[in-house]
């Protein structure tokens, strides 16, 4: 069997009696896209620091590739690549020369050719001579990408990497870190961007509270995320009691009247406008409007409450 | 992986070479490039020259005055004021830097590649050393100047001292950078080597001052008592911070005792190495985020 690319053993994190980190679980497959999903300040960006051997575990352990992080970390960072939330960039120096410093550090062979292609491949070959103090968050954002990934690593690191990047940067990059799974890269990356995460990760963790409530793969998570689709509709005027007697009909689950309007929550899996509208004329209404809203997942998980999350946990 | 008939000796210097010895030449040179393009260390410089220039002056001036003046090396003073200079800079330049780096976050960004606590601060110091032998020659070739110009003599002892000098300024280096690792603020951090480089100088006067004053015939007498505290106090800060290993190798050489100022120099660098280790631990133990 092989040995996950990076796996946590109850893994702690606590600040003067705060948790930051709880008890945390993960285990990343080689060759995966592992999403690691949660509003800001769920414990996120601290786990990957403990990743790095950066902050210190309360309690707890962190294998890379089937060894403890703490045997030879120095080592074990040689095959990683990381992006983190605010990455700092020497502002005094060009894109290229910043990235000829990091190939240094890392010993890159025939780092030329290496910058060359990356800034090519994200968009800053033409600006490689300009300082980057004179760049657009978008482009520093790009140029610790390229620093990530200069030394060719095995595994990415990734702290909300697409933060600051217009709708064509967050393609761009998409369209490579999907290219680098592709060619075997194993990807760890942490959003509170759930649709970022739906479109590049083949299994979520999501963090609350330092607490890893749930790890799974996208489509179970999808299907635990969806929620009932809306009808609203409008009347031509009000009718006494609708919502009590629509709430007889075993397909509904919600009803409420204001006035002339009418919001009413289905059950998914099928179109029931029919027997709605068959409901409300049998009521004596009349509809003048009917508009169907079916939440995307990020609406669902944005709009899933502390106390439901809480319940997955318990 | 080793090359083809590598003996295991080899193989590990290489594998050493590649975890720690290469980012470290990385991070000196990116450094070096930094400092030696900023106009700072050259401002240093061109102040010690002109204070050597008003020291000179002065010197030639009484000559003029007074038809004589007995002097054993003109250029002493400057020599003294001109490395002391250095070294608090280069103290609290090193010192700025750490803090300054840790505080933008840049300390955590090499942290998420190849670099120890340990090798980060040992690039620090390498540089800052390297720094301080560019100034030294700087210096040197400005005192050549003068001397030219002047019409003084430049002794070989003065050119000695200057370059026996890269032992106390390396432990000025490494006070800066445990005062970094420990206070993790820039303008603490810059106020505390200041506070300390002045502390020692002015600690170093008062005791000259003490010694000097006649003693009043007091049964409890204040003057000998201030005089104990501060030989007592100086002589514990002669060997704990760096500037007092500058007094001491200066004022070696400048008498003429080569060994003594060796001595000292040597014992500067096993000061610098400690304290590095000591400020490598610090940076370990306040961390490296901002």
């Amino acid at each position: 069997m092989t040995e996950p690319v990076v796996r946590t053993e109850q893994l702690t994190k606590r600040y003067n009696g705060l948790v930051a980190v709880s008890d945390l679980e993960v285990g990343v497959e080689p060759g995966e896209i592992y999403g690691f999903l949660g509003p800001n300040g769920a414990g996120k960006t601290t786990t990957l620091l403990m990743m790095l051997g950066i902050l210190k575990p309360t309690a707890g352990r962190i294998y890379l590739w089937g060894r403890p992080l703490e045997d030879n970390p120095l080592a074990v960072k040689r095959r990683i690549g990381v992006v983190g939330e605010h990455d700092y960039i020497y502002d005094h120096v060009t894109a290229d020369e910043y990235l000829r410093f990091f190939a240094d550090l890392y010993g890159v062979a025939n780092p030329t050719a290496r910058i060359g292609a990356l800034l090519d491949r994200l968009g800053l070959l033409k600006v490689r001579t300009l300082p980057a103090r004179d760049f657009s968050r978008g482009m520093k954002q790009k140029l610790s990408l390229a620093r990530a990934l200069l030394h060719e690593p095995e595994l990415l690191l990734l702290d909300e990497p697409v933060s600051g990047l217009d709708p064509h940067g967050i393609v761009d990059v998409r369209r490579l870190l999907l290219e680098l799974n592709r060619n075997g890269v194993t990807i760890f990356i942490s959003s509170h961007l759930l649709s970022e995460i739906e479109q590049t990760a083949h299994r979520v963790g999501i963090m609350h509270r330092g607490r890893l409530v749930r790890q799974d793969t996208i489509p179970a998570l999808r299907a635990l995320l969806r929620q009932d689709p809306t009808l609203e509709v409008e009347l031509q005027a009000p009718v006494p009691n609708l919502d009590v007697q629509l709430l007889k009909l075993p397909v509904v689950r919600q009803a409420q009247t204001n006035g002339r309007k009418l919001v009413v929550t289905v059950a998914s899996g099928a179109d029931h406008r029919g027997v709605i509208s068959q409901a409300v004329a049998a009521a004596g209404g009349v509809i003048v409007g009917m508009h169907a809203h079916e939440p995307t997942l990020e609406e669902a998980f944005l709009t899933l409450t502390d106390a439901a999350v809480e319940r997955w946990v318990s | 992986m080793g090359l083809v008939g590598e003996t295991p000796d080899a193989t590990r210097i290489r594998s050493a070479w590649m975890i720690s010895g290469r980012p470290t030449a990385a991070m000196v040179r990116l450094d070096l490039f930094s400092t030696l393009t900023a106009l700072a260390p050259y401002a240093v410089v061109a102040v010690a020259a002109a204070l050597t220039g008003f020291v000179l002056q002065n010197d030639l001036n009484r000559v003029q005055e007074d038809g004589l003046l007995v002097i054993s090396d003109p250029f002493a003073v400057s020599l003294y004021g001109g490395v002391l200079l250095l070294s608090v800079y280069l103290a609290a330049a090193a010192a700025m830097v750490v803090a300054r780096e840790r505080e933008q976050g840049a300390v955590e960004l090499l942290s998420y590649g190849p670099v120890s606590a340990f090798s980060y601060l040992l690039a620090k110091f390498t540089s800052h050393v390297l720094q301080y032998m560019i100034l030294v020659v700087l210096l040197l070739g400005s005192y050549l100047l003068l001397a030219v110009a002047t019409g003084l003599r430049l002794r070989g002892s003065t050119l000695l001292a200057m370059a026996l000098s890269i032992g106390p300024a390396a432990a000025a280096a490494a006070l800066g950078l445990l005062v970094a690792a420990l206070i993790r603020r820039v303008r603490p951090t810059i106020l505390a080597v200041l506070g300390l480089a002045l502390g020692t100088v002015g600690l170093q006067v008062a005791r000259e001052v003490l010694v000097r004053l006649p003693s009043p015939e007091f049964h409890v007498n204040p003057v000998q008592l201030l005089r104990w505290a501060a030989v007592a106090v100086s002589s514990i800060t002669q060997w704990l911070l760096p500037f007092g290993y500058v007094d001491r190798e200066l004022s070696s050489m400048l008498r003429g005792d080569l060994a003594e100022a060796v001595g000292v120099t040597v014992v500067a660098g096993v000061y610098a190495v400690l304290v590095l280790a000591l400020a490598a631990a610090g940076l370990a133990r306040t961390g490296i985020r901002r």
